[in-house]
């Protein structure tokens, strides 16, 4: 029994490999090329927690609304929505005429079926279920209209919905919770065909398809006969397959291939940034050394940023100064005048610490340092998931400081088991989302539980009231007030460590018509395309 | 011969429980709570530790460690290997899923070995301590001691980026099989050739080729049909036994040239951590090596004519 | 002594002999005659080769020379240690099966038996994801591997030596089994040991770099030549020294310690030189 299901499986990978369908690609099918890293481990996005992951599930399964590209939220499944005063009760009325891919109709109890799943503990939702919320209820009112109801208010549940992908429920029921990530049934303008893991997702166009995307400027189904999205390993080989005609789009470049097509006119090219944290570390204030406050701002005004930059990236990225990026709607100008890059200074800061520089030559050692005995060097160990580069030069420049800066490179599990574990000095933790709703989730202690995203162990009750306010106060220049406040009580207690933000680059073969980047520098829509 | 093969199946068995028990409590020895590992950013977030016990006890990871390895051999005969913590789905199917693509590079790496290696032996055996030998064992000397991935490089710098004539990276087409093929064959065709070329040289001493000799048969009819022959039988043992090697080199070469395989899938696991995964891959492979060293033996047996079974 | 002779006789063993010691003294000398600091930014990043920087800069503007001289300091004890940390069990073992025989022999047999059921690099990588990635690490994983092999070289050897005459001699007169074993046989066996070590000091090196190059070995910013390829990969197109040179240093040492090696095996045993190669 299972020898002939072994079989039929490696045969099938092998038959695979003789076809070559590689090259039996429809001419109207679009190539997008995208970095191995971000491959998903699982292709239903109620369970992974990749921004990519939901990115392609978009192409599958419209979600109930959109981000357009110029920032505002536009109908998909769902044509109207609105939230009562508090932020506990969302309304949403849906699309009539809408079917699933197999031939379910869409309505309120479809929507209910997908929210429930995402929230059901079964599911391990990893990241969806905390975007969507502590949902208390799903009501169906009629086969249109679907209410969410919380008991505290839950203000980003559009943010939440616009990446949700809305699947067949009829499909969910039929695979099962593991079966389903092979069927991948939803509303959007492809059809799932199949997932070569480490190399290839393919789709193909559905003709069913209502082009109930905002953005789609036509109705019906699309004008691709498919897509194909393919991991590639290797940056130097993303970077050159535009140009070798191998992909129509390549996303994500890295800044070396940036080069070959930014004033390039064979070819089209864009960056956009992605407002959020940039590349943020953030600081374990528990022990020492980080738990001294002149510690932490030697570190943030020992370190030269736009050197980095240019050194590592020929100045193509972003100068990080505080919790939030500069291309965040936002953002806090002050940062940018806190903590000048002062080498001189952070040596005085680290002296006053008790930390000093021995005369013999050599890494800083304590001298006078509350619970660290006398003599001990002054190692700081900086946990990161990629950019190992950046954590390089880095130590390099603390090293002239006097610190032994230790760089760790270690994959997302790793990561939060170090957090688990309290076991970390700096580590990376960066959040993309143009909404300061972030800067609750990261800084508010109320999350410093197992599987929260409050790492550092700040604890202060008023901090914590205001940055708790981003999650009840509906109106966004009011958050946008008050997230500028938490930026300064950030940056006045230093708790993190910025360094530099990426922008997005994309290039495409002339070919491609209609590509619309989303708001959001890492998402977009090929509904317009043609090639 | 059927005896012999029969026999030496049956030693296979035990063998391969040492081999499951050995990779059963490795990996039970290794840090890390492995539930916590699998509720890592899962549950929207918070995993209290009412779920932590709970799913302990849905595994059976409170059970004695006789009863866990027991219920861990008796679901891997039923090809069962476990669910991989990263991919939440069953690591029997990870591994089935790639395993093509491995066996497609390892056969075209030791195609690729016998092809370079087989000529080039013979080659230096017929034209002893000339320059043709020298050459050709310096070649065999380099291609043994470059690091694979090295080499892996070097054929991309030159193939892809420079000729354009093979790509770089992926799998899935023929083309994308030669560079990564023929990095592997490389520096398994070093030993070949060496190999073919000693033995070569011991058998042109032996007896029976003085006799071919004698009776006026041909250079080239000596050298086909008898040397060859006769000196093939270790270089077969070898090339099992290169199999086995080349699995283990398709580790390096998959994540050189992004190709999906299992060997990749083992050091991803290992990086992330995914202890379920490991275990899975690790005695997955250590029973195809098995099986194939019993496949070479037996190859051996039959070829040899003096090797009474 | 007429060994030694016969091997110096042969200029391919006196020139890979000539690399080795060559690449010692770079070792030992790096720090003294590197001409920059191998962890500084000394350059911009990405520089070609140049009088400035002999083999250009990596990403970081290190100079790349430097570094590959650095990294002798890491790769040459690496090959040697893991040697002598595999040799010494798998010898202790072999040498008790072969000499012991009965229940010890078949006992250590399977264990090692077992051992070999796994392909190499398996053993390497289990060993390495139980401890995590470090040199240490690399070091005792590699070892691991090695283990069996010399277990099983000792152990035949043994089994040849035991019943030679002077062997039996020394039995009868009445010399402890320990004694034995330690000073008549296996200073009769250290012959294909060394033989084998030679050869396994640049399988050490060559392991040891693939696993840097796959992200199980040291951390940054160590200058170590497979982690020293790995990052250069990303770069290969546009900056294709940062892999290249590195490479060229392991295979430079590794085909010295082969070559050397095979030819100190055909001058200790002309019949082991002659046949299998």
């Amino acid at each position: 029994m299972m020898a002939s299901g072994l079989f039929r499986r490696v045969a099938a990978g092998l038959m695979f490999l003789a076809c070559g369908t590689a090259t039996a690609q429809a001419a109207g099918t679009l190539v997008i090329a995208i970095p191995a890293n971000q491959e998903p481990a699982t292709l239903d996005g109620h369970i992974d927690p990749f921004q990519s992951t939901w990115l392609v599930d978009s192409l599958m399964a419209d979600p109930l609304l959109v981000l357009a590209p110029d920032g505002t939220y536009k109908p998909d499944l769902a044509l109207a929505w609105e939230s009562n005063p508090a932020g506990t009760v969302w309304t949403f009325k849906l699309r009539p005429g809408v079917t699933f891919q197999d031939g379910t109709p869409f309505n309120a109890a479809a929507v209910k079926a997908n929210l429930e799943r995402i929230i059901d503990p079964k599911t391990q939702s990893a990241q969806m279920k905390s975007e969507v919320g502590p949902i208390k209820s799903v009501d169906v009112v009629d086969d249109l209209t679907v209410r969410v109801g919380y008991d505290t208010p839950w203000v980003t549940l559009l943010d939440a919905m616009r990446r949700v992908p809305i699947w067949s429920p009829t499909a969910m029921e039929k695979a099962g919770l593991n079966g389903f990530a092979s069927v991948l049934v939803g509303a959007g303008p492809f059809t799932f065909v199949r997932k070569v893991p480490n190399d290839r997702v393919d789709l193909k166009k559905w003709p069913g398809y209502g082009g109930w995307n905002s953005v789609q400027k036509k109705p019906g189904a699309v004008e691709l006969d498919g897509v194909s999205i393919r991991w590639i390993g290797s940056s130097s080989v993303l970077g050159s397959l535009v140009q070798s005609g191998d992909a129509d789009v390549a996303t994500f470049l890295d800044p070396i291939s940036v080069p070959d097509y930014k004033d390039n006119k064979a070819f089209q090219f864009y960056a956009k940034d992605q407002a959020g944290t940039g590349l943020q570390f953030v600081m374990n204030i528990r022990k020492p050394p980080l738990d001294d406050i002149r510690v932490r701002q030697a570190l943030i005004t020992g370190s030269d940023r736009p050197g980095l930059n240019t050194l590592l990236y020929d100045g193509l990225f972003a100068v990080g100064q505080g919790p939030l990026n500069d291309v965040h709607p936002c953002y806090w100008r002050g940062a940018e005048t806190m903590y000048p890059y002062n080498p001189t200074k952070a040596g005085q800061l680290l002296d006053q610490a008790g930390w000093v520089l021995p005369q013999a030559g050599g890494m800083r050692v304590a001298k006078g340092v509350k619970n660290v005995a006398d003599g001990t060097p002054l190692r700081i160990r900086m946990t990161m998931i990629s950019r190992k580069e950046m954590g390089e030069g880095l130590q390099a420049q603390f090293k002239q400081l006097g610190i032994d800066f230790a760089v760790e490179v270690v994959p997302g599990p790793v990561q939060l088991d170090r957090v688990q574990k309290r076991e970390f000095d700096l580590i990376y933790e960066r959040q993309r989302s143009p909404d300061p709703v972030i800067l609750d989730q990261i800084w508010n202690s109320k999350w410093e539980v197992p599987g929260g995203w409050a790492w550092t162990g700040f604890k202060d009750a008023a901090f914590d009231a205001l940055v708790g306010q981003l999650r009840t106060v509906p109106d966004f220049a009011k958050r946008c007030e008050i997230a500028r406040d938490v930026q300064k009580t950030i940056m006045e207690n230093a708790l993190m460590l910025p360094t530099l933000s990426d922008p997005v680059y994309v290039a495409m073969s002339p070919k491609v018509k209609g590509w619309e980047t989303g708001a959001e520098g890492n998402w977009f829509y090929v509904n317009n395309v043609t090639k | 011969m059927l005896r012999f093969a029969a026999t030496r199946s049956l030693q296979l068995v035990p063998l391969l429980l040492v081999v499951s028990l050995i990779v059963f409590m490795i990996m039970h020895a290794l840090p890390g709570d492995p539930v916590a590992l699998m509720l890592q950013g899962a549950e929207g977030g918070v995993a209290s530790p009412e779920r932590l016990a709970e799913l302990r006890a849905q595994l059976g990871l409170n059970d004695p460690l006789l009863l866990q390895y027991g219920r861990f051999v008796a679901h891997a005969l039923e090809g069962d290997l476990g669910m991989s913590v990263r991919f939440h789905e069953p690591v029997t199917g990870l591994i089935t899923d790639r395993f093509g693509s491995t066996l497609a590079l390892a056969f075209s790496g030791l195609a690729v070995a016998i092809v370079l290696g087989v000529p080039l032996g013979a080659l230096a055996a017929t034209r002893r301590n000339s320059w043709i030998d020298v050459a050709s064992m310096g070649l065999s000397y380099i291609g043994a001691s470059m690091p694979v991935y090295w080499l892996a490089l070097v054929l991309i710098l030159a193939f892809s980026f420079g000729l354009g004539w093979f790509p770089p990276a992926g799998g899935g087409t023929w083309q994308s099989l030669v560079l990564p093929a023929v990095t592997l064959g490389v520096s398994a065709s070093g030993l070949i050739s060496r190999l073919v070329r000693s033995n070569l040289i011991e058998v042109f001493s032996e007896d029976y080729i003085r006799t071919g000799r004698s009776k006026g048969l041909s250079e080239g009819a000596i050298l086909w049909g008898h040397a060859l022959k006769n000196a093939m039988m270790p270089v077969v043992t070898v090339m099992g036994l290169q199999f086995g090697a080349m699995l283990a080199g398709t580790v390096v070469t998959e994540t050189v040239f992004s190709r999906p395989g299992v060997g990749r899938l083992v050091v991803n696991a290992i990086l992330w951590k995914d202890y379920p995964l490991v275990q899975g891959c690790v005695l997955f492979i250590a029973a195809v090596y098995l099986l194939v060293n019993l496949l070479v033996d037996v190859a051996y047996a039959a070829l040899d004519p003096r090797i009474v079974p | 002594m007429t060994s030694l002779r016969r091997l110096f006789r042969r200029k391919v063993n006196v020139v890979a002999l000539a690399v080795i010691l060559g690449w010692v003294v770079l070792a030992v000398l790096a720090s003294t005659i590197a001409p920059h600091d191998p962890t500084e930014t000394v350059g911009r990043s990405r520089q070609p080769p140049s009088p400035l920087f002999w083999f250009g800069t990596d990403q970081l503007g290190r100079d790349i020379f430097s570094r590959v001289l650095q990294g002798a300091r890491i790769s040459l004890p690496l090959g040697v240690v893991t040697v002598i940390v595999g040799a010494i069990p798998g010898t202790l073992l072999g040498l008790f099966a072969g000499y012991f025989g009965g229940v010890v022999d078949t006992l250590i047999s399977r264990f090692v038996d077992a051992l070999l059921a796994f392909p190499s690099i398996l053993l390497t990588l289990v060993v390495i994801a139980a401890l995590g990635p470090s040199l240490r690490n690399v070091i005792i994983a590699v070892a691991v591997a090695m283990i069996p092999e010399y277990a099983r070289l000792v152990r035949s050897s043994v089994l040849v030596i035991r019943g030679l005459a002077y062997v039996e001699a020394a039995r009868a007169l009445g010399a402890s089994n320990l004694r034995i074993m330690f000073v008549e046989v296996l200073i009769n066996a250290s012959g294909p040991i060394l033989v084998m070590s030679t050869l396994q000091v640049g399988q050490a090196i060559l392991v040891g770099a693939g696993l840097s190059f796959l992200g199980l070995g040291p951390p940054p910013p160590t200058p170590e030549w497979g982690l020293m390829s790995a990052e250069g990969q990303e770069f290969l197109r546009r900056a294709w020294w940062m892999s290249t040179f590195p490479g060229l240093a392991i295979l430079s040492l590794v085909i010295a310690f082969n070559l050397f090696g095979d030819g100190v095996k055909s001058v200790l045993d002309p019949k082991l030189g002659r046949g299998r190669g």
